[in-house]
């Protein structure tokens, strides 16, 4: 009788390669030790078999997922196209490209836009309706240059899909704190082609982003984030960085509260609507608000509340405003509201609301306003 | 008087004041001089011209905007009210409305097509894509991809 096991103990079993078999599985309770004294070899050629049939047998078990992938991206490329062609005979579907992208910068136009909620909010539900309407709506520019800042990911969407159209930049009224610096961050490689921002709750930190130049911005509106509504900046409470490098030759319209930039800024240059507010000149005299005023012959409107500025002498300077609509001056200071009223001439069209801490008596402290031709007060 | 001819051969004799509220029109009639030809409008049809007609009937002794007005309008600062009357003419079915503004367009009558686009402007604002869709019979033909890319959108609205 041959014994088996001990011929497979002397002996190796060898594959049709005349390799040794793995000592693993059915073979594992055979005499090891043979296997010990003959390690077992694989040359490169096995290897690759092995790792091919293996890549094979995996390709093959998810060869139904892949078809099954593959058929319903297919598909859904065919029903996109059949929904696409559907929409092509939609009566609204004749109005061309361009007319389309007018009446989508006409929704977005209103002042109310704004505050829609978002999914109602133009120009993300326009470009949410259809892939034409989308891709109308993101090849107009002019659609997304209207920015709120509520979300980083929205506004940063927005700067993008604005391409190089002019921005308007604020923040919605309702929001009530202050700007994340993040905003600020990423509007900063845009200052250039801002035409209004409207910026409240600024933190004397963030205001370090707005110091590129602004050659487009007509509109700056800039509050500090104050505690009170009474609170007045001191002007050397902290140093103020050199807002957009002082160049802003188109802007017309400034409004800052409790941002004490000096009188001598550039940016004070060429207004037809000034507004200062909350703030405790120290550096800045009343002499040099004057000199500015009567640098301003387009000034429509001017409003100046809660100013503080060093004790000096009568500015005694003319400042004639023929186009002055508008003044308030909310409470500032008797002597300071005297000397302005006294040097301000206005037209008799101007409309005066003027609000002043004590009212019964400003018929005694004020004297008569003066109109530009000696007309009646309006 | 002028004589105008629709793309299904109906003629209308108009007023030149009427006629001239189209840029196309006052230019045509610029080029012939006086003349009795017919002016074909091949890009507009019978009843629509009808309309536009009425439209310019009741805006012929208006100022024809100038293009310092026109430039005004870039400013970005327009609204989309609508004057009294033009709510009330423009008051058709979603049909008619843009084929009034289509015959706008081509006849370059600015007034009639900024009453047309903020008649349509008004209908879409405040709506949802889902509200816009059922308003003029559009489905959805976005594909998964295009809609994950509006779900990441209106996921952006919610970041902070």
């Amino acid at each position: 009788m041959v014994d088996s096991t001990s011929d497979l103990t002397a002996k190796p079993l060898h594959t049709h390669t005349n390799q040794p078999i793995s000592p693993d599985g059915a073979t594992s309770d055979l005499n090891t030790a043979s296997f010990t004294r003959h390690p077992i070899q694989h040359n490169s050629d096995d290897e690759n078999g092995f790792q091919k049939l293996d890549a094979e047998y995996e390709a093959l078990e998810h060869a139904p997922d892949l078809a099954i992938a593959t058929t319903t991206t297919y598909s859904e490329g065919c029903l996109s196209v059949n929904r696409s062609r559907r929409n092509q005979l939609c009566p609204i579907y004749r109005l061309p490209n361009e007319i389309l992208a007018f009446i989508f910068d006409y929704v977005g136009c209103s002042p109310a836009n704004a505050s829609q909620p978002f999914r109602g909010r133009a120009p993300w539900n326009v470009s949410q309706t259809s892939k034409l309407w989308r891709e109308i709506a993101l090849g107009t520019a002019i659609l997304w240059s209207d920015i709120v800042l509520r979300t980083v990911p929205l506004a940063q969407a927005s700067l993008d899909r604005s391409k190089g159209a002019l921005l308007n930049v604020s923040q919605p009224k309702d929001m009530g704190v202050a700007p994340d610096v993040r905003f600020l961050q990423i509007l900063r490689p845009h200052i250039n082609r801002c035409n209004t921002l409207m910026l409240a709750g600024l933190t004397p930190e963030a205001l370090a982003y707005l110091t590129t130049p602004a050659p487009r911005l007509e509109t700056f509106f800039a509050y500090l984030d104050l505690d009170y509504i009474e609170d007045v900046v001191l002007e050397t409470s902290f140093a103020l960085p050199d807002l957009f490098e002082g160049h802003t030759p188109q802007l017309r319209a400034i409004l800052l509260g409790g941002i004490p930039l000096s009188l001598r800024s550039a940016l004070f240059v060429g207004l037809t609507f000034l507004h200062l507010a909350n703030i405790e000149y120290v550096d800045s005299s009343v002499v040099q608000l004057f000199r500015n005023l009567a640098m301003y012959p387009l000034l429509e409107i001017l409003w100046l509340e809660r100013l503080l500025f060093p004790l000096a002498d009568n500015p005694n300077i003319s400042i004639d405003l023929p186009r002055l609509q508008d003044l308030q001056l909310i409470p500032i200071p008797q002597e300071f509201m005297r000397s302005l009223l006294a040097s301000i001439l206005i037209s008799p069209l101007v409309s005066f609301d003027i609000r002043m801490r004590d009212a019964l008596d400003f018929h005694l402290r004020h004297p008569p306003i003066v109109y530009g031709n000696g007309g009646e007060p309006p | 008087m002028v004589n105008l001819v629709t793309s299904d051969n109906e003629s209308f004799t108009v007023e030149k004041a009427v006629a001239s509220r189209s840029v196309l029109i006052k230019n045509m009639l610029e080029d012939v001089g006086e003349s009795d030809q017919p002016i074909p409008l091949p890009n507009v049809t019978a009843s629509v011209l009808k309309k536009v007609l009425e439209y310019c009937d009741h805006h012929k002794n208006e100022p024809m905007p100038t293009s310092e007005d026109l430039a005004a309008e870039d400013t970005r600062k327009r609204t989309t009210d609508i004057g009294e009357w033009d709510q009330k003419f423009i008051q058709v079915d979603q049909e008619m409305l843009f084929e009034i503004i289509l015959a706008a367009n081509y006849l370059d009558i600015k007034p009639l097509l900024d009453v047309g686009c903020k008649t349509v402007a008004n209908m879409i604002k405040g709506k949802t894509p889902e509200e816009i869709r059922k308003l003029f019979n559009i489905v959805n033909d976005f594909t998964p991809e295009e809609e994950a890319q509006i779900k990441k959108e209106n996921e952006w609205a919610e970041d902070r």
